[in-house]
């Protein structure tokens, strides 16, 4: 079957700095794929190019088979700084993308209501303004927005990475009856590798800047996933191995 | 503490009310040059029907003028701000004009308008305009590119990007401007009527003191002061009420 996303050899600089080197890889239909790499590596770059917020300077990025133009909802991006709206409550936010493809007020609404249940712990905050809402609740709130948008694949730029581990674990185990709720295919970007074995399919390892990829891990453990599983461990070991030696 | 603040808040006016009084009275200053406050406030008893009129009048004026100026000052403010070709077009033309006080005008506002109204709605449009236009663009400029692109991300057209998110990212720096603006075009209204028109507040005391009645002259400016300082509290209550998501 034809991969969601294709990105063919893309590089990608900024002046003299050359951030991508030749990154290419394909996302599968439902496919939860998460990319690790060191901080400051190209992740974000990598994501803005693909959600059509970056130009690039060479290769390919084809969206069912198309060559992307420009930014789009079909690529709905939950940003890892928070990037709801402040003016907006969390139902308007969430109104945002159904809006945009041109519903009525109503039709937006009942949208963005299914996309509240979707996503937990939203319920009873819908008429709230962003400023009441804790770290992580802003990132429900703009992970249901991305839902909204309801993207071909949802790109996550390390959606967790500011807030406190407990939530961040909590956060995870969400994501995943989200993902199996909704079938999304899912793009995951982090620096932590036992947030990408613990939520993908498979791990896509970036090497330090420029970003090419090392190694690409399928992770063939039933979930819920045990983080203490020996095997987890051992796919953990080898992935972090991995980056170290770089 | 509450209290200790009431007294000094409220001490100070009648403190300097009292000294006034005994200083005409006393004729240590002449009560022509200084009317004592208890003539002065006399006057709002014996031609209540007067003040109202004339402030009624200037209040209008500054309605008209000002509102031509919002409506124009936050337009061309967004556009400058949101596209770096319209504010090159007219960054220097702003860049003169903007340093001409509005009182400089009247000339120019007799001759195209003749003494009435229309002179009154063009200088305090002239006086609102350029406060108003400077905070609005500079807001806009303000905006954060996260909030921007998230929008992109989620579909939003120019039109949508300026409707959903510079003007409501933009709106307390555009309310500062409106506000000053509000302020500026009630000083202009006041010298307008005195020079440029056959009624109104300016126009009221510049009558007065042709044949020194200064109680009026000094019944008239506490009148501006007073309706300055409501509108001020008025437009600062709407404003928290506008932002009550910040
Ligand atoms: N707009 C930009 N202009 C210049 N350099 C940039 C820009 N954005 C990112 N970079 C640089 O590109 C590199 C990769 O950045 P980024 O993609 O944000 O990394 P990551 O998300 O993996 O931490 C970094 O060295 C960063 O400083
Ligand atoms: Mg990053």
């Amino acid at each position: 079957m034809e991969p969601v996303l294709e990105v063919k050899n893309l590089v990608k600089s900024y002046d003299d700095l050359l951030v991508l080197d030749h990154v290419s890889f394909d996302v599968h239909e439902g496919e939860f794929l998460a990319v690790v790499g060191p901080s400051g590596c190209g992740k974000t770059t990598l994501l803005r190019i693909i959600a059509g917020l970056e130009d690039y300077d060479e290769g390919e990025v084809l969206l069912r088979g198309e060559p992307i133009e420009g930014p789009g909802p079909d690529r709905a991006m939950v940003f890892q700084e928070y990037a709801v709206f402040p003016w907006k409550t969390v139902l308007e936010n969430v109104m945002f993308a159904p809006l945009m493809r041109g519903l009525d007020p109503e039709e937006a609404e009942r949208i963005a209501r299914k996309y509240l249940k979707v996503v937990p712990g939203l319920e009873g905050f819908e008429d709230e303004y962003p400023k009441k809402l804790s770290g992580g609740m802003r990132q429900r709130v703009a992970i249901a927005r991305a839902l909204a948008a309801e993207p071909e694949i949802l790109l996550m730029d390390e959606p967790f990475a500011a807030v406190d581990a407990q939530t961040r674990n909590r956060m995870q185990e969400e994501l995943l009856k989200i993902w199996k709720e909704t079938e999304k295919t899912i793009l995951l970007v982090t620096h932590n590798v036992e947030e990408a074995v613990f939520l993908a399919d498979r791990v896509m390892v970036l090497s330090n800047r420029p970003a090419k990829v090392v190694d690409v891990v399928d992770i063939d453990l039933p979930r819920p996933r045990d983080r203490t599983d020996p095997e987890f461990v051992r796919i953990r070991a080898r992935i972090l191995e991995t980056l170290g030696a770089l | 503490m509450e209290r200790r603040s009431l007294a000094l808040k409220v001490g100070t006016p009648v403190a300097v009310l009292i000294a006034w009084e005994v200083i005409s009275r006393t004729g240590i200053i002449s009560p022509v040059l200084l009317p004592p406050p208890s003539k002065v406030f006399a006057v709002f008893v014996e031609m209540p029907g007067q003040i109202a009129v004339n402030a009624a009048t200037s209040l209008y004026r500054v309605a008209v003028g000002y509102s031509i100026a919002a409506v124009s000052g936050v337009t061309l403010g967004v556009l400058m701000g949101a596209y770096k070709d319209v504010e090159t077009a007219l960054d220097l033309l702003v860049e003169i004009i903007r340093p001409i006080p509005p009182i400089a005008w009247i000339p120019m506002a007799i001759v195209w308008f003749g003494i009435g109204d229309a002179s009154a709605f063009f200088i305090i449009f002239i006086g609102a305009f350029f406060p108003i236009l400077l905070s609005t663009r500079a807001g806009v400029k303000h905006v954060d590119r996260i909030y921007i692109e998230a929008a992109l991300n989620l579909g939003a057209d120019d039109k949508a990007l300026i409707r959903h998110v510079l003007l409501p990212a933009a709106l307390p720096e555009i309310l500062t401007g409106l506000r000053t603006g509000l302020g500026v075009g009630w000083m202009c209204v006041v010298a307008a009527e005195m020079i440029a028109a056959k009624s109104g507040l300016g126009y009221m005391i510049i009558e007065a003191q042709r044949v020194l009645a200064t109680d009026q002259v000094i019944a008239g400016m506490l009148t501006i002061g007073v309706l300055g300082l409501l509108m001020d509290r008025g437009f600062r209550a709407l404003e928290k009420r506008l932002l009550a998501w910040m």
